[in-house]
């Protein structure tokens, strides 16, 4: 569904940007109130439950055994998938998968496979035999902007703490699903002219070009996806870069937290 | 059942409760009467009325009625209509012939276009709920300047307060002009600092997840008004 | 349903795999208000079953050919998450789902009083976090107190619980396994005030003495759901009025 940007809306966020401020009192690279919960859901092997300020997600990460692609016969496989239903918001009107559904869906899946924080060769049980197929889904239920770093901590909490069924596929003993690193989303939306981390619905609706940044343990940037028309600035991009860096730290650590 | 009609503390009711059985009592807004009983339909508050039991809704959709001033923004033009989003079921129609200009057949963005803000007063609710506005009346206009935040149809009494108590206090202590709208829409108007002031304090109707009235939300709002 | 075959479900002192007593509901939670960007909401746990419904209007109903020049349209969603089960289930059409959509708005169509709507339509999207026998009826339950908390009118509330028969024994409530290897289910939907049936399904084998019992079973967890639906409800408003 289109939704209309009202022009007052546009007009009230670049008086709110002159002034260094934003429309629900922010500064302009703090996060909403962020609570992750893990093992919400009793019939995944891995689940995860972000609220993110109004926004709600959960991740549930379901196992399968399967026999391997030909080329690849020591390798499992992942697959993440996001659901943007209309359970999330009034705009999100019942019929196919949304444009902004399909694009939730990829910008997510790349975020966690481009990471590498599952190595496709310990998913092997018996070469050309047995692997293991690691399933993601990302269920949006309250949109309420920003989604996307939303349903990316969900989906990499959701991950770090999932067990392996083998004993349920008698292949062994249980065991953690090996997550080698916690890649953790940020995104950042051009709203009155400059950019700010976390864009709330309102944000959202009058802000214009976005960009979300993956960021790895060490710094490294697994995925960049700019979004709507307009371009930035280098020095735009470093300013982005460094705080990306610091929200992924404080990120990472609400995860690590989860999995002792 | 008299407990209603005794002072005593309002009864809140959910849909299906019999309010009060055998009485001569007509049923209101958001009760119904079967069989002589009178049977809430929404969660809210009973309250009565020279005979008539109705219901102070906890929560509801914003229904227009003839007479109500609203503040909408225009979705879309046709022909010689602007088609607005006042926050109810329909979009409400405003034609040109009730607009303060003199246009010619499709010029109607040069006036107002998508996403432009108004006030207006609904003239007419036909049965189809088809609502139909008009900007031709004292203060009517399309909007500009200021902000405009929501607080939902339910919250307008305690915002405004009794006898415009609460409105005239946030007048006064922001320096603002502001227009309560009887979508649940407020308009401000005037310095930054003031604006923030008003919008900081309605805030919490529409960021509620638990909408007016419920304790919590009076709480705030009442310490908010006495901070000022 | 499967055959009774050798699983004891319910041993001769009458108490079911999960210590439950034939007419002895499992654990129900309900929660109003938990999704902030809908009109109104509810999360519902019964047993291991984890409901959240979303309510969205009335909104104009499109596309005009849905449209009812005198009343709303029920727009009911009813949706297992992929990871609400054992398998994961793929995202996409679904037979039963459509199937449980349509039950779902029949009998939410009892209370709700949609010829004040014309016109228009009321979302109601359910969602399944997670199943374990008897999420239609959690569907159902859940839906009529997201309704009432979006203050959509009502004539009544609905509960909807389902009885069976496990081992030649009716029981309430029939959790997974009995659900599996049961020998009837009847599922209802009760209109608590009127005790009106709004809706009514069977599979199964059941005597007549046998169909009552199951019946006065349904009737008297009804109530008994109906108290916490009214709880939950008045938790969020109680103190507030002016």
């Amino acid at each position: 569904m289109v939704e209309i940007v009202p022009r007052l809306l546009k007009d009230q966020l670049l008086k709110l940007a002159e002034k260094d401020s934003r429309v629900d009192g922010r500064s302009q690279f703090e996060r909403r109130k962020v609570t992750l919960e893990v093992d919400v859901l009793s019939n995944a092997e891995g689940s995860a439950k972000v609220v993110w300020g109004d926004t709600i997600v959960y991740a549930g990460v379901k196992f399968e055994i399967r026999t391997p692609w030909p080329d690849r016969p020591a390798e499992g496989s992942l697959m993440c998938g996001a659901e943007l239903r209309p359970v999330a918001h009034r705009k999100y009107e019942p019929g196919p998968p949304s444009a902004e559904s399909i694009e939730l869906g990829r910008v997510v899946d790349r975020g966690i496979r481009e990471s590498g924080c599952i190595d496709m060769g310990e998913l092997c049980i018996v070469p050309g035999e047995k692997v293991w197929g690691v399933m993601i889904d990302i269920h949006v239920m309250s949109d309420r902007g920003n989604i996307f770093d939303a349903c990316a901590l969900a989906g990499i909490a959701a991950l770090k703490t999932a067990i392996m069924p083998a004993e349920k596929h008698d292949v062994g003993e249980d065991c953690p699903l090996p997550v080698n690193k916690i890649p953790i989303m940020s995104s950042y939306r051009k709203v009155g002219g400059r950019f700010v981390y976390d864009p709330c619905e309102e944000e959202e609706l009058g802000g214009d070009e976005r960009v979300h940044i993956t960021l790895g343990d060490d710094g490294h940037v697994h995925s960049l996806q700019k979004g709507l028309k307009g371009a930035f600035s280098t020095s735009e991009f470093a300013e982005i870069f460094a705080d990306a860096n610091e929200q992924a730290n404080e990120l990472r650590k609400m995860v690590e937290k989860m999995v002792n | 059942m008299n407990e209603v009609y005794s002072g005593a503390p309002e009864r809140l009711v959910i849909p299906g409760d019999t309010i009060e059985e055998g009485s001569d009592f007509t049923a209101g807004s958001g009760v119904i009467k079967i069989e002589n009983k009178l049977i809430a339909t929404q969660l809210g508050h009973v309250k009565e009325n020279n005979g008539t039991v109705y219901l102070q809704a906890c929560n509801s959709a914003y229904m227009p009625r003839s007479g109500d001033l609203v503040i909408g923004f225009v979705t879309s033009m046709r022909g010689n209509l602007w088609l607005f989003d006042i926050g109810g079921p329909f979009e409400a129609l405003l034609p040109m012939s009730l607009s303060p200009w003199n246009t010619q057949y499709g010029d109607l963005e040069e006036h107002m276009g998508v996403g432009d803000y108004a006030l207006i007063r609904v003239q007419e609710v036909d049965s189809q709920h088809g609502v139909v506005c008009t900007m031709k009346g004292i203060g009517l206009r399309k909007i500009t300047t200021g902000v405009v935040e929501s607080i939902g149809s339910n919250s307008i009494k305690l915002f405004v307060g009794s006898e415009g108590k609460n409105l005239q206090k946030l007048k006064e202590n922001s320096g603002c002009r502001i227009t309560v709208a009887d979508n649940g829409k407020i308009w401000i108007e005037g310095e930054d600092k003031g604006i923030s002031a008003v919008r900081d304090v309605s805030l919490d109707f529409s960021n509620s997840n638990t909408p007016y009235p419920n304790k919590n939300l009076k709480k705030i709002f009442e310490n908010k008004m006495e901070g000022l | 349903m499967g055959g009774y075959g050798d699983v004891e479900l319910i041993t001769k002192d009458g108490k079911r795999l999960d210590g439950r007593l034939a007419d002895e509901l499992r654990d129900i939670t309900f929660e109003v208000g938990v999704l902030p960007a809908a009109r109104g909401s509810c999360r519902m746990t019964w047993g291991l079953n984890i409901a959240e419904v979303a309510v969205y209007g009335p909104m104009e109903a499109h596309p005009r050919k849905i449209q009812r020049p005198d009343r709303a349209v029920l727009d009911v969603r009813y949706n297992m998450a992929p990871f609400s089960t054992t398998d994961r289930i793929r995202p996409g059409f679904n037979r039963r789902s459509r199937e449980i959509s349509k039950v779902t708005a029949e009998a939410l169509e009892s209370i709700v009083m949609v010829e004040m709507f014309p016109r228009s339509k009321i979302r109601v999207e359910i969602e399944i976090l997670c199943a374990e026998a008897g999420t239609r009826c959690c569907g159902i339950t859940a839906a009529a107190v997201a309704l009432a908390d979006a203050g959509i009118p009502m004539k009544d509330m609905l509960v909807s619980v389902a009885a069976g028969k496990i081992n030649d024994v009716v029981v309430l409530d029939l959790d997974k396994a009995e659900d599996n290897y049961g020998q009837a289910d009847l599922p209802v939907g009760i209109m608590p005030n009127t005790e009106e049936l709004a809706f009514l399904q069977m599979d199964g084998d059941l005597s007549p003495d046998e169909f009552n019992l199951a019946m006065e079973y349904n009737m008297k967890a009804a109530k008994e759901i109906h108290k916490l639906q009214i709880e939950a409800l008045k938790s969020k408003y109680n103190g507030g009025s002016e």
